[in-house]
């Protein structure tokens, strides 16, 4: 046996460990055989130089073998094996997307089990309230952090093929509803109303109106027309302000969006601009004019 | 594109062309697993990495082209030595007329003859 360098035996056991991998799973090579024989070539390579042999000398023994993942063809290599040691070297290549995925499917599956315990066990019981505040936000933001910084990681998402779908799931978990809270901001009020909401205005704004009176109202187009259009105006001062901030900073959407929103530029939020600016001028005209209506409307059915 | 098509032209063509080799330096002697690579490594393009050469020689002892012996060294350990068996032999009279026939055929392609 030939003495090596610590670092060149660690080197030579790390090449011999990434080699058995690649030889396994052939059904025409002798794995153990060939691990033999590349071993007896090492050394006889190695015969003759100063000992202990350093990591330089060993090095260039292990250049002119090559990479043991190119010994065997493709062909020869069973479809199961090629999966396996594709996912190892994209595991090994790009960790991030890899974990970013895992740490979101553990977030859905503990997430699924928690809520079918909490069925079967109405019971609170500790671990599951602890796991439920402080696990599972920390599992879906880790995951979105490490999706993110996935994507930072690489020049152009195009460098992770089939690989972008390990960190869209996080992301559009988290992106979907930022979106949407960006985007219907004024709006959201109405939607979190809990139900008969309108009565308790009504009873709240007026409170001498009786029942009767009020089920007389309530059935009016007025006062369902008028709600909507006072959203719509909202919404749409909301987006004129959006679509300003946009066309100052286009930038600042795709940042926070990345990588959805790599192609959003002046031009789109001009659009959103037009699009805000034209259902503002659409609708305040007849919420003016559903007011005047309305008012008339509702005193002459107090009158009644 | 032109440096990938020729990689994967020279893949195949070597992958063929090395069982050949292989074969060729064992026929008509006994020989060292390790003497076999310093054989073959004066040929250029031949192989990626010297240790191809050992998983070909575990395939063909599988299927029965080689056969292997291990032999006392009087230079260190036991050795294991390669040798043809009856089969391979027959292997490789054929591999070698049909690498024949491709050889003088590309050639005269190559030099222009009329067929």
């Amino acid at each position: 046996m030939i003495r090596l360098t610590d670092t060149a035996q660690q080197r030579l056991d790390k090449y011999l460990q990434q080699m058995r991998p690649c030889l396994q799973g052939c059904e025409t090579v002798d794995a153990d055989e060939v691990q033999r024989d590349i071993t007896e070539h090492i050394e006889k390579e190695l015969e003759g130089s100063a000992e202990p042999v350093s990591i330089s000398q060993l090095d260039d023994v292990l250049r002119k073998l090559g990479s043991p993942s190119q010994w065997i063809p493709a062909e020869e290599v069973p479809r199961w094996k090629k999966a396996t040691l594709r996912l190892r070297a994209d595991a090994q290549n790009w960790p991030l997307a890899y974990v970013a995925l895992g740490l979101f499917l553990l977030f859905l599956f503990s997430n699924l089990i928690t809520i079918r315990w909490g069925i079967l066990w109405p019971v609170r019981f500790w671990p599951l309230v602890l796991w439920s505040r402080f696990v599972w936000p920390m599992l879906l933001l880790t995951s979105f952090c490490l999706a993110r910084a996935a994507i930072y990681k690489v020049d152009n998402l195009k460098m992770l093929g089939a690989r972008r779908w390990l960190i869209y799931p996080p992301l559009v978990f988290f992106y979907v509803p930022l979106f949407l809270f960006i985007l219907l901001l004024p709006g959201l009020p109405v939607f979190f109303r809990p139900l008969g909401w309108w009565k308790s205005t009504l009873v709240g704004t007026s409170p001498e109106f009786y029942s009767g009176t009020l089920y007389h109202i309530q059935r009016t187009p007025y006062l369902h027309g008028s709600e909507l259009f006072q959203i719509l105006i909202r919404l749409s001062i909301w987006w004129s302000v959006l679509a300003t901030v946009l066309l100052i900073w286009p930038g600042l959407l795709r940042v926070i969006f990345r990588p959805f929103a790599d192609r959003f530029d002046r031009k789109w939020a001009g659009i959103l601009f037009v699009i805000a600016i034209s259902l503002l001028i659409a609708c305040i005209g007849p919420e003016l004019s559903h007011r005047m209506q309305g008012k008339y409307f509702i005193r002459r059915s107090l009158l009644r | 594109m032109e440096y990938r098509f020729f990689d994967n032209w020279s893949t195949q063509l070597r992958k063929g062309m090395l069982e050949l080799c292989i074969l060729n330096a064992i026929r008509g002697t006994r020989i060292y697993g390790y003497d076999i690579v310093r054989k073959l490594r004066v040929i250029d393009g031949l192989m990626i990495g010297e240790g191809t050469i050992y998983p070909i020689l575990s395939r063909l002892r599988r299927e029965g082209f080689v056969r292997t012996n291990i032999e006392e060294s009087p230079e260190g350990p036991a050795r294991k030595y390669y040798r043809l068996t009856e089969r391979g032999e027959e292997m490789l009279t054929q591999m070698n007329i049909y690498w024949q026939a491709i050889k003088s055929g590309t050639d005269s392609i190559s030099k222009g003859v009329k067929i």
